[in-house]
């Protein structure tokens, strides 16, 4: 059982609300990190032909890299945290992942062991790493004759699937990708998991107008910074009617490092779910934005939908737009 | 009193009944009613569907940390 909330129930459904669009934003960047290359094969075969092979190598080696190797040895099991959230976690009185957050990592694992497989890729936690290290290194290398050429690619692809305007993003490819001020981790795991992140993003106020800067060291990565910024950038819609006092609580509360690793974990599977319920006739991007103006308990219903009923949740969607 | 010779056009007009060529029933006018002035154009509304790339946000309230 979860220890007594500190949080008013207003309090609580707002952290809840950011809980959510955070999952949504690192699943939508996640869905994009993956798929990426795969969209624009034909522009990246122009660029350097080796180029659409390594990244599907790397990406299926990182997908893995949430499960065996390094990460599970910094954050500890996937799984386990995921069966262990009620015992004093924040994610434990977010009634979604409650009942759900398990059994979606359970489902995203088997799926990325069974990728591995197909790919003939051993479930080794060390010779992933040690592969995986090569593979990023030859990335780097066949990038950066190219990185201007990769920069724009990469917001082709953002400019694509979300229909966001060009003149709002600012990519970079960088082997310093940090920037701006990030909470410090409170936990040892947090402050490694910190070190070891090779790509950032954030909404940033440029002349009165709000835009998203993203930078990556390697050029999957960078859409999926691009991607994530992007959807950060339409979730505000959804947190900007809430109080000063109440918004700084909910970043207090959600806004860590340390909640950044489980929320890519399954934040890919549960944005599949989301577009395969998305109504067809709303663009994805407005879709995004109707879902987080959701009231708070209206969100969590949502959410259910999309696991338990997903034509509901469409009708959610189809709603809340005929309604704005 | 001898009936009225008839006229051209009374003639005229049994001869196109002969041969079936004027309608036995009036034709009917179309409508030539003038059509109302157009209304001069109202002025295009104003897009107010929100974008979903320019959230309103308060420019005195942070926004949220990088993600990483």
């Amino acid at each position: 059982m979860p220890a007594p909330d500190p949080l008013t129930t207003q309090q609580r459904q707002i952290v809840n609300k950011r809980l959510t669009l955070n999952l949504l934003i690192q699943g939508a960047a996640t869905h994009g990190h993956w798929a990426a290359h795969q969209l624009v094969a034909k522009e990246l075969a122009d660029i350097d032909p080796e180029l659409f092979d390594t990244y599907g190598e790397m990406m299926i080696r990182s997908r893995l890299g949430y499960w065996v190797g390094g990460i599970p040895s910094i954050m500890g099991s996937a799984l386990r945290f995921w069966w262990k959230i009620q015992e004093g976690h924040e994610f434990g009185y977010h009634p979604f992942l409650v009942k759900h957050g398990y059994s979606i990592a359970k489902e995203t694992r088997k799926d990325v062991l069974k990728r591995c497989e197909e790919a003939d890729i051993p479930i080794n936690g060390f010779l992933n790493e040690t592969r995986g290290i090569m593979v990023y290194q030859k990335a780097i290398q066949l990038e950066i004759l190219n990185l201007e050429p990769l920069e724009e690619l990469a917001k082709d692809v953002c400019c694509e699937a979300y229909g966001i305007g060009r003149e709002l993003l600012d990519g970079k490819l960088t082997q310093t990708p940090r920037f701006g001020i990030v909470r410090e981790p409170e936990s040892e795991a947090g402050k490694a998991i910190l070190e070891c992140m090779i790509g950032w993003s954030a909404v940033v106020r440029r002349e009165g107008k709000l835009k998203v800067k993203a930078t990556a060291t390697f050029w999957p990565m960078l859409v999926h910074e691009l991607i994530k910024g992007s959807v950060e950038l339409i979730c505000l819609h959804g947190m900007n009617s809430v109080t000063d006092r109440e918004f700084e609580i909910a970043l207090e509360r959600t806004d860590h490092v340390e909640y950044e690793i489980p929320m890519l974990q399954i934040g890919g599977t549960i944005f599949q779910r989301f577009l395969m319920a998305r109504p067809r006739e709303i663009s994805l991007a407005e879709c995004i934005m109707h879902v987080s103006k959701l009231e708070p308990l209206v969100l969590e219903q949502f959410m259910f939908h999309l696991f338990e009923s997903p034509n509901r949740a469409t009708d959610m969607v189809r709603s809340a737009a005929a309604t704005s | 009193m001898l009936p009225e010779a008839p006229t051209i056009s009374t003639l005229s007009r049994i001869q196109f009944k002969q041969t079936n060529l004027m309608p036995d029933t009036p034709t009917v006018e179309p409508d030539v009613k003038p059509k109302p002035a157009p209304k001069p154009e109202a002025p295009p509304k104003p897009n107010t569907a929100p974008s979903p790339f320019e959230p309103s946000w308060p420019e005195t309230r942070p926004l949220p940390q990088p993600k990483g």
